[in-house]
């Protein structure tokens, strides 16, 4: 009683004292973060733009204007890389979601098999980007790799496949897809708030399993499409990691993903402004495809609190 | 306001923790050239009670790691007042590594480097050692060709030369008889064909020398009797189109034989593990001398090495060059003592003694002389010497580090790039060599 009184008179003495307070301390514990995302991400993200208008080693730099982004238009290591990119974003994605929804599916049942089978599907992703997987993927499809053996079974001959420029991007696009497992976690959660009396009406009404998925479930479950494909789609463009550990921007050029060309002209050839300048111009690709996957998405995604699609 | 205190000091502990943790890590990292703090007198031999500290930089494979550490022991405890702290790595991306530490201003104190690497790295970046190592046991000549800008900025620290490292093992299961010096080019085609035939097409005879572990260097004196400058000289290129054109030929004709392993398993073999000399899917493999130990370590087979193939009439190949040579940063602190140590390197026996040929053949007579007395040489290493001692009375080209510009001859060169195009039917053998000559010649001029 005491303290509750004493409580009160606290606040009365100083109503807004304790407001400041709070404001002050909490930009006090925000201050570490908020010094590394100036210090670390805004300040290279300004400077990289000002590279992308010189010339530079970084030791000399020399202002050039524009001349960075017209001449990437006739640079044609530069245009294979956006055609690979492209290749491998308009291949995985799609396949990716597929993948994902397809297991989240088959997993959507509650029980302990499942939960343990979750957990296993989850786990290629969980060590996705790392360098032991993508050795083991070139080890895998290697000319004595395990791959090779399987054909071997059927009496196909083995070609060292991530040295074959027609099939090293494909290889790359199997290895992302097998790691689905973030968006399928995604897609299961998703799933769950599929109320299941639509299910049951939908049933009674004789609809078969293949109308009531894509009646019922693909319009309930699209906003979680919609984020999946764009998340999906913002990370594959910048694919880095296998192209540069298991192929190396592969056998001429074929898998010269563009963040790996950026990598290659910024730290073996010394061309700071023309990489600025290119990853900049991957801004803008990705920004563009982006907002056409929102623009288009009114057309197909459907949020509940919507009286129409379509609107 | 207790749970407020609370949190703060809870978040203070993090923070100090995490800031401990990182610098116990880094501390060879970043500790580099600190060196005597004094009263603007910069004091060498580190006699203000304080170690000198020197950063090395090598790449390498195990067995040559193992050696400079122990080498390294051995300077420390002839000099008490200078610590080296090693930096070693793989060969790929050292160079990356290096210009990124240039950028950076935080480039070792000596490092580890081939005048091609030294020639994209700039005189600028690298100390003047005129005078300050005893360069008198190097021969001149070698000596000159590493340096960048006329000046000394290079000291060589092994001879090598290229050869052809094959599977002595098997050849003898195949019956195929290895070559013996002199040979020509067209002798070893011969030996190739002959390797594929005689393994039912199991067995390659070589890796494909257009698309990866290019030699087009070796290639040009031996069988086109191409002369000095070749293939560069130190502003420009000077091969022919006519010339690179025979080059891709030979190759193409011996992938028609099926004598020379497919373009897909040429372009993913390497230097090491995967290559396709350890995992037996070819029998010859152009290796660099001082790289011999790394491969026969890597397999029971015995391996052999002969000297590249050399012209039929005159008998002219390429002279031994330097392995690689090592570099003082321009910026370090402590250039004497740098100099100390790299004057150690090249001429001290205790030195040779367990340095051996991880290098390639020791650069000096009196550390040579030290290495032959030992009486438990390996093979490998007696191997290395006899081939570096033939080498060296042949007559031929001496290469010079290639212009500034994108890398367009050797391993993973423009060169190889084209090459490929090539192997996989994108272009023909006449249009593969146009468009290397100019995109070469237009390397230089882009600079």
């Amino acid at each position: 009683m005491i303290a509750f009184m004493q409580q009160i008179a606290i606040i009365k003495k100083k109503p807004t004292g304790n407001r400041s307070r709070q404001t002050v301390a909490a930009y006090l514990f925000l201050l570490p973060w908020l010094v590394g995302f100036f210090g670390y991400t805004c300040w290279p993200f300004i400077h990289s733009f000002y590279l992308s208008l010189t010339q530079s080693t970084l030791s000399e730099t020399v202002f050039i204007g524009l001349d960075n982004y017209v001449n990437m238009f006739s640079d044609g290591r530069f245009l294979k890389s956006l055609e690979v990119t492209t290749k491998y974003v308009f291949l995985s994605v799609p396949l990716k979601l597929a993948m994902a929804l397809f297991v989240a599916m088959l997993l959507y049942r509650s029980s302990f098999s499942m939960t343990v089978y979750r957990t296993l599907f989850y786990l290629p992703s969980l060590i996705g980007g790392s360098i032991a997987v993508a050795v083991m993927w070139r080890q895998i499809f290697g000319i004595d790799g395990l791959w090779n053996s399987l054909l071997a079974l059927f009496g196909i001959p083995g070609k060292a496949w991530l040295g074959q420029p027609d099939y090293a991007l494909y290889l790359l696009v199997l290895l992302v897809v097998w790691q689905f497992g973030s968006s399928m976690v995604i897609f299961l959660a998703g799933l769950k708030n599929v109320p299941a009396d639509m299910y049951e009406a939908a049933m009674i009404d004789g609809a078969g399993a293949v109308k009531r998925f894509l009646r019922i479930t693909l319009p309930l479950i699209s906003p979680i499409i919609l984020f999946n494909l764009i998340l999906q789609t913002i990370g594959s463009f910048q694919v880095f990691t296998q192209g540069y550990v298991i192929t190396k921007g592969g056998p001429m050029d074929e898998t010269l993903f563009a963040v790996l060309y950026i990598y290659e002209l910024a730290f073996k050839q010394q061309k700071m402004g023309y990489a600025s300048a290119i990853s900049w111009m991957l801004l803008v690709v990705i920004a563009v495809v982006t907002a056409v996957l929102f623009f288009t998405s009114k057309r197909w995604v459907y949020y509940e609190n919507e009286i129409q699609r379509g609107r | 306001m207790k749970s407020k205190a609370l949190a703060l000091i809870l978040l203070a502990a993090a923070m100090l923790m995490l800031a401990a943790c990182q610098n116990g890590g880094n501390n060879t990292q970043t500790s580099g050239a600190s060196g005597t703090p004094s009263n603007g007198n910069a004091s060498e031999s580190g006699s203000a009670g304080k170690d000198v500290e020197l950063r090395f930089a090598w790449w390498g494979s195990e067995d040559r790691h193992t050696a400079t550490l122990e080498a390294i022991k051995i300077f420390e405890d002839k000099n008490p007042g200078i610590r080296i702290l090693p930096e070693y790595s793989g060969f790929d991306g050292y160079e990356t590594k290096l210009q990124a530490q240039i950028a950076g201003n935080s480039v070792p104190d000596i490092f580890q480097s081939t005048s091609t690497i030294n020639s994209r790295l700039g005189a600028d970046n690298l100390l003047t050692l005129d005078g300050k190592v005893d360069t008198s046991g190097l021969d001149d000549a070698i000596l000159a060709a590493q340096s960048i800008g006329g000046k000394t900025n290079g000291i060589y620290i092994g001879l090598y030369t290229e050869a052809y490292a094959y599977n002595k093992t098997l050849l003898d299961e195949l019956g195929v008889a290895p070559p013996t010096s002199p040979y020509t080019w067209d002798d070893l085609a011969a030996k190739f064909k002959e390797v594929a035939d005689k393994s039912g097409g199991k067995v390659y005879g070589a890796v494909d020398s257009s698309v990866a572990f290019d030699e087009f260097t070796y290639f040009g004196p031996a069988a086109l009797d191409a002369r000095d400058p070749f293939p560069n000289s130190i502003d420009a290129y000077t091969f022919t189109e006519d010339q690179i054109k025979a080059y891709y030929q030979y190759w193409a004709d011996l992938r028609q034989a099926g004598a020379v392993a497919p373009p897909d398993l040429s372009a993913t073999s390497d230097d090491s593990a995967n290559s396709l000399l350890v995992t037996r899917r070819a029998a010859f493999v152009p290796i660099a001398s001082s790289s011999f130990s790394r491969f026969q370590s890597q397999t029971k087979d015995q391996l052999e090495m002969i000297i590249m193939p050399q012209n039929g009439d005159n008998g002219r190949s390429v002279k031994p060059g330097a392995s690689q040579i090592l570099s003082v940063g321009a910026k370090t602190k402590h250039a004497d003592a740098a100099a100390k140590f790299i004057d150690f390197f090249i001429n001290d026996p205790d030195a040779a003694a367990v340095l051996k040929t991880t290098r390639g053949v020791l650069p000096t007579q009196a550390q040579r002389d030290a290495m032959l007395a030992d009486p438990n040489l390996a093979d490998e290493d007696k191997k290395n010497i006899a081939i570096l001692g033939e080498a060296a009375k042949l007559e031929g080209n001496v290469t010079l580090p290639p212009p500034a510009g994108e890398q367009v001859l050797g391993w993973k060169g423009m060169i190889e790039k084209v090459g490929q195009e090539i192997a996989f039917d994108k272009i023909s053998v006449e249009e593969g060599a146009k468009k290397l000559k100019e995109q070469a010649y237009a390397s230089v001029s882009a600079q």
